[in-house]
């Protein structure tokens, strides 16, 4: 086998325990039900007036209908039901499967109407990754049934291994994205103007009534005292989104640059009053190094170890 | 849950898992690192590009929302009550994707405006709301130039009526 070919094999396909697969499926759907789903009402998206309606990308290929209140209701409950599923992993490949498709229509719906959340485009996109996953396999009803009826269980393999490594390449492909879309329309202009302090200024307009209720706003005015500091701060959230690729591939890199992802989410939820991130919050979960220390052997990856919560 | 449960006996991922893998490469992994490197989007493919454009200076251009009862009163239409589903960022960023600057053709956000009024209407006959009963809506275009904690929010150095909209008589 080519050097390559070894290094895509050893990336993607490195046999890992199925469990931390199925944790991270766990969590991220229980965490987006009980951050997000189980606080608002996706059914009022039926209620946009029809002339704000502009219909974007498979909206528009496919002249999908806007749903009524009640046929928009009869969706997001068997999207909420589906989240459920995942998470407690019953029926998991139908639950995710209608999760994934569900969640585009539904979550995407909004994105017609001339504005975008676009923290919640990460959800159906990993949503999608873990129907094709065999994340049910550990850490699910459908596996403690499965033991009890048959008594098997799930064993180490390179299937557990991919589905982690592709959303954490997402995952690291929104910052990079973000980063190369500041250096596509601003250049280094973005880090050497005042361009992070007057977004500071901005959003306190923006987000009127956000910016007066949060405490953080003393934090934003101290920033925005400063320019020297904002401009070190652009500096650094640039640096940062640039680098997020390298988290992919450095395991000294990752214990830096994942916690700072985390502070520039926290720091645009305080400054920015952008607080969407909280969604897919569960993502996190992803970059945990599950049982890499108690894993005895040196060829095994992270999560191939610590065997015994193979329900 | 014995320690057998799980055994490491680096057994080659089976075809078919593998075939989920690549299926699954090609159409989340390949799009997503396109957009990422050449912008677009296509939802739910996105290059992530707000707070993306150079702000050089600290003015603000925003917009405000307000209704005319009768009598001619002002009402700010801030209210998320008022403006199921929109949240009031959110409504002036939609307007402004409508052309309510009207730079090409600002009839499609005039229609929504007649829209949204409405929605209002029907939804505080409905007793949804508890807001007075509007005759117009007003579309304002507020410039700042910004202050820390928005001190000068109510007093903007420029406020210029962008669209005025009220219910056909037929409605």
């Amino acid at each position: 086998m080519s050097a390559p070919a070894a290094a895509w094999n050893t990336f993607w396909f490195t046999p890992a325990a199925p469990w931390p697969l199925g944790l991270c499926r766990a969590g991220f759907f229980a965490s987006f039900y009980i951050l997000f789903l189980a606080r608002t009402d996706l059914r009022w998206y039926a209620l946009f007036p029809p002339e704000f309606y502009q219909p974007h990308s498979f909206f528009a290929w496919l002249s999908l209908p806007v749903p009524s209140w009640d046929g928009m209701g009869w969706l997001v409950t068997a999207f909420e039901i589906s989240v459920i599923l995942a998470a407690l992993g019953l029926m998991t490949r139908l639950a995710t499967l209608t999760a994934f498709v569900l969640g585009l229509y539904v979550l995407g719906l909004q994105f017609n109407y001339g504005y975008l959340h676009w923290a919640h485009a990460i959800v159906p996109i990993v949503t999608g990754i873990l129907a094709l996953a065999p994340c049910g396999d550990a850490l699910s009803l459908d596996a403690l049934i499965r033991r009890t009826i048959t008594g098997k269980t799930a064993s180490t393999g390179g299937q557990y291994r991919w589905p982690v490594q592709l959303v954490r390449l997402i995952f690291v492909t929104v910052f990079l994205a973000a980063g190369l879309a500041k250096l596509r329309q601003a250049g280094l202009e973005w880090v050497l103007s005042d361009t992070l302090r007057n977004y500071f200024l901005e959003n306190q307009y923006v987000f009127r009534s956000e910016g007066a209720a949060a405490r953080s706003h003393l934090l934003a005015d101290w920033l925005i005292a400063c320019p020297g500091v904002c401009r070190v701060l652009a500096v650094v959230v640039l640096a940062v989104e640039l680098s997020a690729p390298a988290a992919l591939f450095s395991r000294h890199g990752r214990r830096w640059l994942i916690p700072l992802l985390f502070l520039f989410q926290v720091g645009n939820a305080l400054l920015l009053y952008q607080d969407f991130f909280f969604a897919y919050l569960g993502l996190y979960l992803f970059w945990v190094p599950w049982g890499r220390r108690s894993c005895s052997s040196n060829s095994c990856s992270e999560g191939a170890g610590a065997g015994g919560m193979n329900f | 849950m014995g320690r057998h449960a799980v055994t490491f006996d680096g057994r080659p991922i089976r075809r078919r898992q593998r075939l989920a893998a690549y299926v699954a490469i090609l159409a989340f992994g390949l799009p997503s690192v396109l957009v990422a490197l050449v912008g677009g989007e296509a939802w739910p493919l996105l290059d992530y590009r707000m707070y993306a454009d150079s702000k050089p200076t600290s003015e603000v251009d925003w917009l405000e929302l307000v209704g005319r009862t009768p009598d001619g009163n002002a009402v700010r239409l801030d209210d998320e009550g008022y403006i199921v589903p929109f949240a009031y960022s959110e409504l002036l960023r939609s307007l402004y994707s409508l052309d309510v600057l009207g730079e090409l053709d600002p009839t499609p956000a005039r229609r929504a405006l007649i829209g949204l009024l409405d929605a209002y209407e029907t939804q505080r006959r409905l007793g949804e709301h508890n807001g007075p009963p509007l005759d117009r809506i007003e579309v304002y275009r507020v410039r700042w130039t910004a202050q820390p904690g928005a001190a000068n929010f109510d007093k903007p150095d420029s406020r210029t009526l962008l669209q005025s909209v009220s219910l056909p008589a037929t409605m």
